[in-house]
């Protein structure tokens, strides 16, 4: 075991999260803590899966990644998220704007809402491409197409004028994946990407990720709540459970030694690896409501090892138990064999 | 890892989204003429009620214009002058077959030609109209948008008891109370009149607008704010923060446009309804409109002129919806014109 | 970046208002210098006037149904014979003699030397002629009309009426909106209506037919001088809007104010006054419904000693009219003699004793329905009140005009509470009770006594006949009381003029302009007319 507090310090690493709290200051004394101490790293070229049922904080982080927290009424309280050397915690809107959306690309959730539906595919990547800075239309188109048949559109010029509701949802999010790119961003946040779109264009649309990811040597950061998913596509993991990290390592460590009882929790529910004719097996109880989190672990309730010390005290913070593998469960002891 | 299939084209991509499938979709011109065909037809039956309503309605034009104290024969040779002596029938064969050769008929009263009449009075209806459309989107956008970008703690709710006093308000007593306050106590309005002509005529239309705006922007700009309110929750208002747009552009593109939809249908219906309001401001303002012909041939039971008039405003109410709806498939393309 | 937004919307939108509104303020022009309500008329110096009328100007065509506006804008540019003067006096205009035979039967009139229209045309005594044969083609006014035999041109100055029985409201045939005087060579132009010439004190300046204004200059070829030298009519339909107008000084005279309010106008400003019209509110009885309580006299001798004739003149029509006391109307009637019992004042006691006579002593109930003018639902009101005393029921139904005359014509109706008027006693009776007359053709009255009374009011040579007959048909008109006059009838106008300048001197008809000579200094002959006392 490492005495090292923070996980995933690495010469790779692009961003590195510590300690971050989000919340929403509804009064001024009364504030809703959202997310309490998420902790994490994203390195360079890696693709980073964010794990964890709604309700985790993981789109929290991932606004306070491309500094839209504020439209949601939320804020960051505490902690530093650091990005070549800049700490985007403490960013002002005028601070924010060179960064977002240069250097830090956003695929929305829904492919449905994603793209303005007021605005034809090519205005769109034209802002994207433009960035408020003055450039010739015809460059702006160029860019446009190239992007476009980067994202393997077969007919840019036929999309590149058309509005999004004339597009299939799988189309739609290529374009959001275009336009993401279209600064040449050191990360892409991809929020639930593939939420509403049917399981081959889901499948299509990771793999362009996955392509770009590696043309282009950027990180991806992919939320999502579909651990079969992060494991197919991700290098490394981050799980989260009621606004705080509670695992993070490698897909393959996480894979074959989970160390938190909510990971084994989550794998045992996949639908993928579900034993054909067993009943499926869902986590237990419900995650404990933003704000009314228990003392103690706060999957202490849910848990099927749940000890005497568990649900007291503070929040257990993450270990590196193994290894670039930290989990924040105080009895991963207790976890050996039970799954394998 | 296996190399991404590449996309459908277009076409299959349309199919897959479940948008455009059917038949070849028609062209906005062919829609828009097939919404005008509805329209002649909507008017044909509102010529038709107009017709059979004037007359089924107890009193005649001719005791209506001699008044009670005219002698029988006197108001039996007007009755034949008039030609109402015929049956209804043979009366509206003339009007209907008069009417595609633009022949509306002549007042029973000054004989003047209907289509004289709508000439003259027609646009001035039209003006107040506009004018209304442009103070309530003028007045309605910004409030609309101020009190959903501005966040302040309960202007919402003083917005909203706002907006249900100025519905409950009757037009008349409003007009009244405008009148007497900018025209007579503050004098920046004229109490009466019209001057035809462009700009000039806005001195004397902005008071009735702004009368038919207190009924107006209570209801658009609550719509709109709950527009913009939905649209600001959409994902697409993100992307556009983080590709850096700014200024009037975001406000355009990704608050107002998308937003503005069915602010737009709606009133395009209301001003079909506000076209019956227009009657009671071009009243009160003495404003030489349509409507005012209106209920003065309908007290003379002036048979032509309610006709004409109740045609042109069916087409007007058809109109002016199918405009609400062109307007708002072009700002927003989501809304199908159908 | 959203303050910069709204910043630009605000400030875009205050110019707007600001560039439309402030010409506006700048713009509020005063009338002329010595023209206000203070002073006199004889120094009284008003270029130009604005009057505000109650709807457009439709239809200057005599011969064609006009309005109330029609009538009044025309008659400042009427050619006649006589001219009613602000008091409603017949007075003598383009006729310089006039003498009537000792029978009565011949009128003969001598045209004012020179006479020319506004164009230059000079007026013919032919014209005169002509004016009469389209009147009778129209059938307008046919109650005067059927009075009038021959009328012949002698020359082109002199012209000579023939009656079929004497007529004392000669004069007002003479000076009403029906001797209409055009040169008949024009008449002939089909669209001369649309910009006849004038004889009258002021002539057209522009005007469209249909449009909403109308401007009127002094004539220079009329034989008086105008004491305006431009009249701008506009229209004003709706009343508070008038008032307004009235109020702001955009316009100088208001015809038609309504009762409510004209009480607070200020006084050092605005002068406002109600017109009584020559005529009567009154109960009308269909008498075709021979089986209804309403259909015995002494029923309605009861409904009529009932009512509290002061009260509906005071709170229904704010004390601008005088209560009935007789069935025609008082002002400016000088042969008027009150014949109701106790004055036309309430009389509960008499309407109890009538009832009981009449075998209702508990009383009984009728249906009554009402014009919806201003004023004429809330007097109903109130009568229904006063009858409830005496245990009579009257039920109220409030109609448009056109829907109430509708039910006249059909005999659809018990009662009605209506108005009538007509420039003279003998008309209005004579409208009311006579053969053909509209109310008679309605009503179904017939009593031939009330008719012989009404003849022979309508030929008296001489006033002391004219009173005597006036009283004895009025006494035989409430013998019927198959109209049961009310109160009589007005109309408010308000004014910023010196008094006496203007006056819609009966309203919804003549416009009074006045002049230099007074038209009040051209006194007719003597002895001849009923209604004037010259």
């Amino acid at each position: 075991m490492s005495a090292n507090p923070v996980p995933g310090v690495s010469p790779d690493s692009l961003v590195e999260i510590r300690d971050l709290v989000i919340g929403i200051q509804r009064t001024r004394k009364d504030r809703l803590i959202i997310v309490d101490s998420a902790n994490f790293d994203i390195r360079r070229a890696e693709t980073l899966g964010l794990v964890g049922e709604s309700g985790s904080g993981k789109t929290m982080v991932c606004r306070s990644l491309i500094g839209t927290l504020k439209r949601r009424s939320a804020s960051i309280f505490a902690g530093s998220i650091i990005f070549d050397g800049l700490d985007l915690a403490n960013l002002d809107e005028r601070q924010w704007r060179p960064v977002r959306g240069n250097r830090i690309g956003y695929v929305p959730q829904s492919a449905l809402t994603g793209p303005n539906p007021v605005m034809t595919v090519g205005k769109q990547l034209g802002e994207a491409v433009r960035r408020n800075r003055k450039r010739k239309d015809k460059d702006v188109r160029k860019r446009g197409m190239e992007l476009l048949d980067l994202v393997h559109i077969r007919r840019p010029e036929v999309v590149y004028d058309q509005y999004p509701f004339q597009l299939s949802g799988g189309m739609r999010q290529r374009v959001m994946i275009a336009a993401a790119i279209a600064q040449d961003p050191d990360i892409v946040v991809a929020d639930e990407p593939t939420t509403g779109l049917d399981v081959t264009v889901q499948a299509e649309i990771m793999k362009l990720l996955q392509e770009i990811r590696s043309e282009f040597n950027m990180s991806v950061v992919l939320v999502s709540h579909d651990l079969a998913l992060i494991d197919e596509v991700c290098d490394r993991l981050v799980v989260m459970h009621a606004g705080t990290c509670v695992e993070v390592g490698t897909v393959p460590d996480v894979a074959s030694t989970p160390l938190h009882p909510y990971t084994i929790a989550l794998n045992r529910s996949r639908i993928d690896i579900a034993t054909p004719g067993a009943p499926l097996v869902t986590i237990k109880g419900n995650p404990p409501a933003v704000g009314e989190w228990p003392p103690g672990c706060r999957f202490a309730e849910r848990c099927d090892l749940v000890q005497e010390d568990c649900a007291v005290g503070r929040n257990p913070a993450l270990v590196e138990v193994r290894p670039a593998h930290w989990s924040a469960c105080l009895h991963t002891e207790l976890l050996g064999g039970s799954h394998g | 890892m296996t190399a991404p299939t590449p996309t459908t084209d277009a076409e299959s991509a349309l199919k897959e989204s479940g948008h455009g499938d059917g038949p070849r979709p028609q062209s906005t011109g062919e829609k828009i003429l097939r919404r005008t065909g509805r329209a002649i037809i909507v008017a044909f039956w509102v010529m038709v009620v107009a017709f059979m309503l004037i007359r089924l309605s107890p009193g005649d034009p001719v005791t209506a214009a001699l008044g009670g104290d005219a002698a029988p024969e006197t108001v039996e040779a007007l009755r034949k002058t008039l030609g109402l002596d015929v049956d209804p029938l043979t009366q509206f064969w003339q009007y209907f077959t008069g009417l595609f050769q633009g022949d509306l008929g002549a007042s029973l009263i000054s004989g003047i030609p209907v289509t004289e009449m709508l000439r003259t009075n027609l646009p001035v209806t039209l003006w107040l109209i506009l004018t209304t459309v442009v103070m309530t989107l003028v007045i309605s956008i910004p409030l609309a948008m101020f009190i959903a970008l501005a966040r302040i703690p309960g202007l919402p709710y003083v917005f909203r008891t706002l907006t249900a006093i100025g519905l409950a308000l009757p037009s008349f007593l409003v007009a009244l109370i405008l009148l007497y306050q900018f025209g007579l106590v503050w004098g920046i309005a004229p109490i009466f009149g019209y001057d035809p002509t462009f700009p000039a005529n806005m001195q004397y239309l902005w008071l009735p607008a702004l009368v038919n705006c207190v009924v107006l922007v209570p209801v658009l700009s609550r719509v709109l704010y709950s527009s913009i309110l939905d649209t600001l929750d959409e994902e697409f208002v993100e992307t556009g923060v983080i590709r850096g747009v700014r200024s009037f552009r975001f406000f355009w593109f990704y608050v107002l446009r998308p937003s503005l939809a069915p602010t737009v249908v709606l009133l395009s219906y209301m001003m079909g309804v506000m076209v019956g309001s227009t009657v009671i401001l071009e009243i009160i303002f003495a404003l030489p409109g349509i409507g005012r012909e209106l209920v003065t041939a309908v007290t003379m039971r002036d048979y032509p002129v309610v006709q004409g008039i109740i045609l042109v405003f069916g087409i007007l109410v058809v109109f002016l919806s199918l405009l609400g709806d062109i307007v708002a498939s072009i700002l927003d393309p989501r809304v199908k014109l159908t | 970046m959203r303050t910069r937004l709204l910043k630009v919307a605000v400030a875009g939108f205050s110019l707007a208002l600001i560039g439309v509104v402030l010409p506006q303020a700048a713009a509020n022009a005063a009338t002329g210098t010595n023209c206000s309500i203070k002073n006199q008329l004889a120094n009284s110096n008003c270029q130009a006037v604005v009057m505000a009328t109650v709807s457009k100007i439709a239809n200057l065509d005599p011969m064609k149904p006009r309005a109330v506006t029609d009538y009044q804008v025309a008659y400042p540019i009427q050619g006649l014979l006589w001219r009613f003067d602000e008091n409603l006096i017949p007075r003598m205009d383009l006729v310089a003699k006039q003498d009537v035979a000792k029978d009565g039967l011949s009128v003969f009139q001598v045209l004012k030397p020179g006479l020319k229209y506004s164009d230059g045309t000079p007026v013919l005594a032919q014209d005169v002629v002509t004016a009469w044969q389209k009147q009778v083609e129209a059938r307008q006014s046919a109650a005067f009309f059927a009075k009038v035999a021959n009328v012949v041109a002698t020359s082109p100055t002199t012209v000579t009426w023939t009656l079929k029985t004497p007529m004392p409201d000669f004069n007002w045939l003479m000076a009403n909106q029906s001797m209409f005087l055009n040169p008949t060579e024009k008449l002939k132009d089909s669209t001369y209506w649309s910009k006849p010439v004038s004889a009258g004190p002021m002539k057209i300046q522009s005007w469209t037919p249909g449009a909403d204004q109308m401007v009127q200059v002094a004539n220079p070829n009329y034989w008086a001088k105008p004491k305006v030298q431009q009249i701008t009519y506009v229209a004003i339909p709706d009343a508070a809007t008038r008032k307004l107008a009235l109020q702001s000084g955009q316009v100088d005279y208001v015809f038609d104010l309504a009762y409510q309010g004209v009480q607070d106008l200020d006084k050092n400003t605005i002068k406002w006054w109600a017109h009584a019209l020559p005529g009567t509110y009154q109960l009308t009885t269909n008498m075709t419904k021979t089986t209804l309580p309403m259909y015995n006299a002494k029923n309605r001798q009861a409904v009529s000693a009932a009512i509290d004739r002061q009260k509906v003149a005071k709170v229904a029509f704010f004390g601008t009219v005088l209560p009935s006391c007789a069935q025609t109307f008082i002002k400016g009637n000088p042969y008027h003699q009150c014949v109701l019992p106790n004055d036309g004042k309430q009389d509960l006691a008499l309407a109890r004793k009538l009832l009981a006579e009449a075998g209702n002593p508990n009383g009984f109930s009728f249906d009554t329905v009402v014009w919806a003018r201003p004023g004429w639902p809330e007097a109903a009101q109130i009568i229904a009140q006063d009858l409830a005393q005496v245990g009579i029921t009257m039920k109220i139904t409030v109609k448009q005009d056109t829907v109430a005359i509708a039910d006249l014509n059909s005999g659809n109706y018990e009662v009605q509470f209506s108005g009538n008027n007509a420039p003279t006693p003998y008309l209005q009776l004579a409208n009311w009770f006579g053969p053909g007359g509209a109310w008679q053709n309605w009503s179904k009255v017939n009593d031939p006594a009330l008719v012989a009374a009404i003849d022979a009011l309508g030929s008296a040579m001489n006033p002391t006949t004219a009173k005597n007959a006036l009283k004895a048909a009025n006494v035989a008109s409430y013998n019927s009381s198959v109209h049961i006059p009310i109160a009589d009838r007005a109309v408010i106008s308000g004014t910023r003029l010196p008094a006496g300048l203007l006056s819609a001197t009966i309203p919804g008809e003549w416009l009074y302009v006045a002049t230099t000579p007074l038209l009040s200094t051209q006194r007719g002959p003597a002895g001849f007319n009923t209604g004037a006392k010259s």
